[in-house]
């Protein structure tokens, strides 16, 4: 019985000798986790014990570790975090149900180097942080005695990890399910942040997510019976799950090269399997476009690795396991035919529970979170747009690991744009949707639907509100006369016969609905300083994503595979910055031309110019047709000298071009002309204007348009690009119709009328 | 109340016939539909004349089918001529009123037609008719509102809150274990909603064609006539509503699948749906007056003649009607 009580305890011992045998090979990695936690209150509170192997790899030495220990963000309103979220309004200012947090319990020194010694107690304490000196996010402990360059040291943490009602990115449903993310007290980086050597550790910020150093890990996990063959987790399993006396399951993960380590249980999902074969994704066309860019043979850039593809689905999801295990394996696949192989054996997909879809949508080292919703229509990219896009994580995030602190575009950014490359190469376009009970329909509305809210007067014009000025001695009224919920604004629109019925959305292009928001705090921006939540949004996704796409249509494909695949490859495993990258787009980009071969000239795109007002500066980009003009071209009249006479068959032409934005960038023009013919130019683009005036031309022009190839996607107006002498009233007469029609079947539901 | 009851879904077809021979009415109506609706149309029109009309080479499907849409077209066109837009849609919601309140006048002509004038097709008694009844129209509409408040209030206030949380927790379908469970939650409420939308719809209806036919300058009685006679024959109402909502329905439909097959351009619609739509809610209205002023005939008295309608004027069924003549 006393052997039996032990046995766990000694297996996990023997692990963590075996893990931290002080071999050269143990010492060239930086971080050894080796966990051993037990999930109990139903998968509520999670009771674990670390042994962390750290070595200092500066040629600084230090007495400190610090410590992220996220999961305080949400222990109570004093943290940085929720603090954040109060000033950002997240979730409109709604709090936990539950607060969480991690305790402490003991944190021990117990060895240094290949000496080891008996467990010595270390002082700790919580960095108190700017606007939150309460904030215990950040754990900082003295150690008796310096890591020096090149030495380790090993610490033991007892803690204890409450989890919160899923609120964001971790957390628990109510049927037993949870996500267990930054649930564990991980090591920040030490590393020259700044010009000197520092802990790099910020506190768990809204706006941003994490940073750590690679490392490898042994997690041993204790789960109470009903979560049997319903874990994911990072890492795989090198031996069978073994049942414990009490009944309860015991799983052991490995991973190596990982920065941070997730898990998920579920007793209610469906897990599933799926080798990842990639014959079954092949693209042939795309595979000799890489080999031949990169000047080596197919098989060496075809990805034919072995991974197996972990899905916890969620029973009512089940007929989108295809869709899942589709948008993984085409991810597994172009990512890997792109910028480098699939490195790990494992990859693990999470569909979240219903109450728990705020965990949903996240990226953690081979375990990523996606999300679906029933009702969705074929023509729609869910969950497929989700899926690429966490997976693309694994590359930007997992395998480069960048700092998310600082310069977050650099994963996002870098992720949004692959993604979109996916999913504009692999998927069918998706179709604008509205939504009638829960099901999604094709359409758009011409209009937008006039809503005003409450305190607004305006709202009883489409009789939603009855609102009362303020006049003083009467109580205001405020009363709400309709709702227009779906059913009800199906019935009033009649969208199958007012909405756009088929409104195709490029998956790439698509991303140009950032320029709704005003960007006015260029990408360079750390995001901790941005003034909104939603310019997160546009600095950190899909601005940097058009930045990179305008980049790879400016320099051509063929470089751009070059310059992506040498930047994945430089920094797998490492941390780079956004000199860095730089540096390699300078090296592989550098003599890039704008102007197609029978243009009138061609021109060199200056990279740092264009990398300055891309990334450091705000400027806009914005090339437009000012004039196109077919004049009858004049001559003085022989016989009356005042009198000018038109020639007959020949004109002066008149095109006038303007740069209405201060971003300047080299720009292809097209000049298409009445006898078929079609002329190329280049504009270098640091004039704010350019013109072509040709005077008793023999040919009218037609059409002018400004980077006819849709290279600049970085133009905030591409409408102003194109001219066309004869104007095409038709678009304007259907898009006049398609808002008529949408007027008449909202008078007709408001009164009859229509 | 009269106990004979008359076929509701006949009393539609009688009500859509009432609407069908005044032909001057719904061409009315539907000029008033085309000149509202372009005061919403014409600032979009001019925007994409302006954006648009010299722009194609999209790379896209084209506009001009009037069925696909490039999306960052239309995503830049409104963000690049959001001024339009917002001149349209605020264009629209002044007319949203207005159309309530013609609303009220069209429903008055329907009614006073169906009920008083079934000789006379012409559009001068439509009008008469709606004006004579306009304003005891009008303080039922605002009777109506305090009853929409009460719907809306009573679904989306504390009361369907009470509901959504003896199934949910904390009544929010977000917290529920299934998305299905949630989604059967959301839909139910939603539904009921709409049925509460409509029941109103119909109560005012009965109590315009209350105030027609009683002659009653009183909203308030009108209405509560109204809620009496619903209580009676609710089933009634409801089939006749249902069967005229359906027709409407088969209609845009069918205009819409004809114009695919057909290639008909897209102005074509803002023609025909509205027609259609324009008699069917005229014959609804109508139908709903005519059932409830045949079955609130009262019958015969032993030795005289029946009261209703009031002042000498001629009964609805006594031309004949879609379920027999009146003895």
């Amino acid at each position: 019985m006393l052997v039996r009580s032990f046995l766990p305890l000694l297996t996990w011992l023997l692990g963590a000798v075996l893990l931290y045998a002080q071999t050269p090979e143990s010492l060239s990695k930086t971080l050894r986790y080796s966990m051993d936690c037990q999930l109990v209150d139903h998968g509520r509170l999670i009771r674990g014990t670390e042994l962390v192997q750290w070595t200092n790899k500066t040629p600084v030495p230090t007495k400190e570790l610090w410590w992220h220990v996220y999961n305080n963000a949400f222990a109570g309103r004093d943290s940085v975090w929720m603090k954040e979220a109060h000033q950002y309004q997240y979730g409109d200012g709604r709090l936990p149900r539950e607060w969480g947090g991690t305790d402490i319990e003991s944190m021990q020194v117990t060895a240094f180097g290949a000496q080891e010694f008996a467990p010595e107690d270390l002082e700790w304490n919580w960095v108190a942080q700017p606007g939150a000196p309460n904030d215990q996010t950040v754990l900082r402990c003295q150690l008796p005695m310096s890591v020096e360059p090149g030495t380790s040291v090993t610490v033991r943490v007892k803690f204890q990890a409450k989890m919160v009602p899923a609120y964001r990115r971790n957390g628990w449903g109510s049927g037993g399910y949870l996500h267990a993310a930054q649930w564990f007290p991980k090591v920040g980086v030490f590393e020259r942040v700044d010009g000197e050597y520092q802990w790099n550790c910020p506190p768990y910020h809204m706006l941003v997510e994490f940073y750590s150093d690679y490392a490898d890990f042994r997690v041993k996990l204790t789960l109470p019976p009903e979560y049997k063959d319903k874990v994911v987790a990072t890492g795989e399993q090198r031996t069978e799950p073994e049942q414990l006396p009490d009944g309860h399951w015991q799983y052991i993960f490995w991973a190596e090269d990982v920065h941070d380590f997730a898990w998920t249980v579920d007793p209610e999902a469906i897990l599933m399997e799926l080798d990842f074969v990639e014959s079954e994704w092949r693209d042939e066309a795309e595979e000799n476009k890489v080999a031949a860019a990169l000047g080596v043979p197919v098989e060496e850039v075809r990805p034919d690795v072995t991974v197996r593809m972990f899905l916890l689905l969620q029973p009512e999801h089940e007929h989108l396991a295809r869709k899942y295990f589709d948008a993984l394996g085409k991810s597994i696949y172009y990512f890997g035919l792109w910028y480098g192989k699939y490195p790990y054996a494992t990859i693990s997909l999470v569909d979240p529970a219903h109450d728990a879809r705020n965990t949903g949508g996240m990226e953690y080292p081979r375990l990523i979170t996606g999300g679906a919703r029933l009702g969705k229509a074929e023509r729609s990219q869910s969950p497929s747009g989700v899926t690429v896009h966490e997976f693309g994580h694994q590359y930007w995030y997992g395998l480069v690991g960048t700092d998310e602190f600082r310069h977050a575009w650099m994963d996002e950014g870098f992720c949004t744009f692959s993604t979109q490359r996916v999913l504009a190469k692999a998927f069918e376009p998706e179709w604008s949707t509205y939504t009638v009970l829960g099901k999604e329909f094709y359409g758009q509305a011409p209009l937008q639907w006039p809503a005003h809210g409450s305190k607004d007067l305006r709202s009883l014009f489409t009789l939603t509100r009855l609102e009362s000025p303020s006049v003083s001695g009467l109580p205001p009224i405020s009363a709400e006369l309709w709702r227009p919920d779906s059913l009800t604004r199906f019935l009033a629109e009649m969208p199958p016969v007012s909405y756009w019925p088929q409104v195709v959305d490029d998956a790439i292009l698509g991303e140009r609905r950032a320029y709704r928001t005003d960007f006015y705090q260029p990408v360079s921006t750390p995001s901790l300083e941005l003034f909104e939540w939603r310019l997160r949004g546009v600095n950190t996704y899909a601005r940097p994503a058009m930045t990179l796409e305008t980049m790879a249509r400016l320099m051509g494909e063929e470089r751009w595979i070059r310059t992506m695949r040498a930047y994945h490859q430089r920094y797998r495993f490492k941390h780079p910055r956004p000199a860095d990258w730089f540096e390699v787009v300078k090296e592989f980009a550098t003599g890039a031309m704008v102007g197609a071969k029978n243009a009138d000239q061609q021109m060199e795109i200056h990279w740092p110019s264009f990398w300055r007002q891309a990334y450091d500066g705000n400027e806009v980009l914005d090339f437009g047709v000012h004039r196109v003009a077919n004049l009858p071209h004049l001559i003085d009249a022989a016989d009356e000298p005042q009198r000018a006479k038109v020639v007959p068959n020949q004109w002066d032409v008149h095109i006038e071009l303007r740069r209405l934005g201060q971003f300047e960038v080299p720009v292809e023009v097209e000049v298409n002309w009445a006898d078929g013919a079609s002329t190329q130019h280049v504009w270098d683009g640091s004039q704010s204007t350019w013109a072509l005036r040709i005077i008793g031309s023999n040919r009218q022009v037609l059409q002018v348009v400004i980077d006819p190839h849709r290279k600049l996607v970085l133009d905030r107006n591409w409408l102003n690009n194109t001219y066309t002498v004869e104007t095409d009233a038709d678009l304007a007469f259907q898009a006049g119709v398609r808002a008529l029609l949408w007027a008449q079947a909202m008078m007709h539901f408001f009164g009859g009328i229509g | 109340m009269n106990p004979q009851k008359p076929p509701a879904i006949g009393t539609l077809f009688a009500g859509i016939g009432v609407a069908l021979v005044r032909p001057r009415v719904w061409l009315l109506l539907l000029g008033l539909s085309l000149l509202f609706g372009l005061a919403v149309a014409t600032p979009v029109h001019q925007s994409a004349l302006e954006q648009l009309a010299s722009t194609s080479n999209f790379g896209d499907d084209p506009l001009r089918s009037g069925q696909s849409m490039p999306r960052w077209v239309l995503d830049d066109w409104t963000r690049l001529h959001q001024s339009a837009f917002a001149a349209a849609s605020a264009a629209l919601a002044p007319l949203l009123l207005l159309s309530s309140l013609l609303g009220v006048l069209i429903s008055a002509g329907w009614i006073h037609a169906a009920l008083r004038g079934r000789e006379d097709h012409g559009l001068k008694q439509f009008l008469s008719g709606a004006g004579q009844h306009f304003f005891p129209m009008l303080r039922l509409w605002v009777v109506g509102l305090a009853f929409y408040w009460l719907t809306t209030w009573l679904v989306w206030g504390p009361a369907g809150d009470w509901v959504m949380s003896q199934f949910f927790p904390a009544g929010d379908v977000d917290r529920a274990t299934s998305e299905s469970r949630a989604l059967w939650g959301q839909n139910i409420r939603i539904v009921f909603y709409a049925l509460g939308l409509l029941k109103i719809e119909m109560l005012m209806d009965l109590a315009r064609a209350a105030v027609v036919s009683n002659g009653s300058r009183s909203a308030l009685a009108s209405f509560l006539r109204a809620i009496r006679f619903w209580i009676w024959r609710w089933p009634s109402c409801f089939l006749l509503v249902l069967a005229g909502l359906i027709l409407e329905a088969g209609w845009i439909a069918l205009i819409v699948r004809l114009s695919q097959i057909l290639d008909l351009p897209l102005w074509t619609l803002a023609l025909s749906v509205p027609v259609g739509r324009i008699l069917l809610r005229g014959g609804r209205t109508s139908g709903l007056a005519l059932l409830y002023h045949a079955s609130t005939l009262p019958g015969p008295k032993p030795g005289g003649i029946g009261v209703h309608p009031p002042k000498g004027m001629k009964g609805p069924l006594d031309e004949g009607s879609a379920w027999g003549t009146p003895a």
